[in-house]
């Protein structure tokens, strides 16, 4: 059923090599959506890609992040793959030199960013180092709810500060991954995957949040 | 303005202290001079002869013109609470800490480190493990912040200069505030 529409969309987009790439393989839809997984790989070309996207589609990874070293895509490429990845609903981030997001048929280049008021609620945010000092980052980064923040910082010392001081995670472009010191199994990564086990946090977190009692007379000052 | 910290007998040799953290339950204090005392569980400001509790209410004060804020668990995970203190500007914070198990020190130690690492405002760290008291000072060097841990410690405290920009980022925040209260707000309402 996925191929035969898949066909139909290949021949209206003359995109005949990857139907073909498609069809050479099995492609089961997933039950369900598993929010909590993430891929992660390195980018070789546009066609390992959609490869990785059909190979982990039915395990429901709806979420894939590709690190590209030195070469830029191109605008033609990248065109492909958006029409692509809107046909599978996936969510596409490419991590370079400049940041690509891609969902539904559209590409945010260089990333959103924080500054960005109307993205402010996503759950992946972009920050460039110069962001990770600032204390009003930090104060929106903490009251966000769980988020995933891709950074192209290499400096470690400061992005475990951050990681601690927000109760976030944090991978950079060299694919390191960074989590908060108190938390010992909330990040776990095979095979490429990375399953985030939030529920852990979410309890310290909803504690602090009971007992607080400073966030009034923050809001307060800041009002001022 | 000269700060001591620690078991109130090693106070004796430093002259013109003009406030003493004790970790004991008494103070060699002078009538008109500020102490604050570990009583059992909780601590106590003294002034004169008027004592008050730190706790949620009381936990800013202002001794000699140097701002001393006070925050316990919860608080030392805080970012609000930190975010707080600069805004306040605060010239030092001292934590309280009772914890019951020891394995987990270090990590605590970290964190608390991070949050220092981008407030800038020292440290001091009061930490009970039944009836042991450990104090741990943080500071900032030029490799960035460091702690140690002394049976005693005497600070040298200095007004706190720095100033807080807030970008204009500071309408979003505003925003994510009044959201994070309702929230928090209905979590407390909620009977768990």
């Amino acid at each position: 059923m996925l191929i035969k529409r898949f066909k139909d969309f290949a021949e209206k987009h003359k995109l005949k090599k990857y139907y073909n790439l498609i069809r050479s393989k099995e492609i089961k839809l997933p039950n369900r959506i598993e929010k909590e997984m993430i891929f992660l790989n390195d980018y070789k070309n546009d066609f390992q890609i959609v490869e990785d996207i059909i190979d982990n589609i039915e395990k429901g990874i709806f979420y894939y992040v590709f690190f590209i070293e030195e070469k830029k895509l191109k605008k033609f490429e990248t065109k492909i793959l958006s029409q692509i990845i809107d046909f599978f609903g996936v969510h596409v981030f490419i991590l370079g030199k400049d940041y690509k997001y891609i969902h539904q048929n559209n590409i945010y280049e260089k990333g959103i960013e924080i500054l960005n008021e109307k993205n402010i609620d996503k759950r992946f945010i972009f920050l460039k180092e110069k962001n990770l000092i600032d204390i009003t980052t930090i104060g929106i980064s903490n009251l966000n709810k769980n988020s995933i923040i891709f950074t192209d910082s290499l400096d470690d010392n400061l992005i475990q500060n951050f990681s601690n001081v927000t109760f976030s995670i944090l991978i950079n472009l060299e694919k390191k991954i960074f989590k908060p010191v108190v938390f010992d199994n909330v990040v776990e990564l095979k095979h490429n995957i990375l399953k985030i086990n939030y529920s852990e946090l979410d309890v310290l977190k909803n504690k602090i949040k009971k007992k607080d009692i400073f966030s009034k007379k923050v809001l307060n000052l800041i009002d001022k | 303005m000269k700060v001591f910290a620690g078991n109130p007998v090693n106070s004796l040799e430093f002259d013109e202290i003009t406030y003493t953290i004790s970790t004991e339950s008494w103070s060699f204090s002078d009538w008109d001079s500020v102490c604050t005392i570990l009583e059992k569980d909780k601590l106590y400001l003294y002034f004169k002869d008027k004592k008050y509790e730190i706790n949620n209410k009381n936990f800013l004060f202002n001794v000699n013109g140097t701002k001393i804020i006070y925050g316990s668990f919860y608080e030392s995970l805080n970012n609000n609470f930190y975010l707080y203190s600069t805004l306040a500007r605060a010239d030092l914070i001292v934590l309280h800490l009772k914890i019951l198990n020891l394995d987990n020190i270090k990590k605590m130690l970290e964190m608390i480190k991070s949050f220092v690492y981008f407030y800038k405002i020292p440290t001091l760290l009061i930490m009970r493990n039944g009836l042991k008291i450990n104090i741990y000072h943080f500071f900032i060097n030029e490799d960035g912040v460091s702690y140690e841990n002394k049976l005693y410690f005497v600070l040298e405290l200095e007004k706190n200069n720095n100033f807080i920009i807030l970008n204009k980022n500071k309408k979003i925040l505003i925003k994510k505030y009044n959201d994070y209260i309702k929230e928090a707000d209905k979590n407390v309402n909620k009977k768990v």
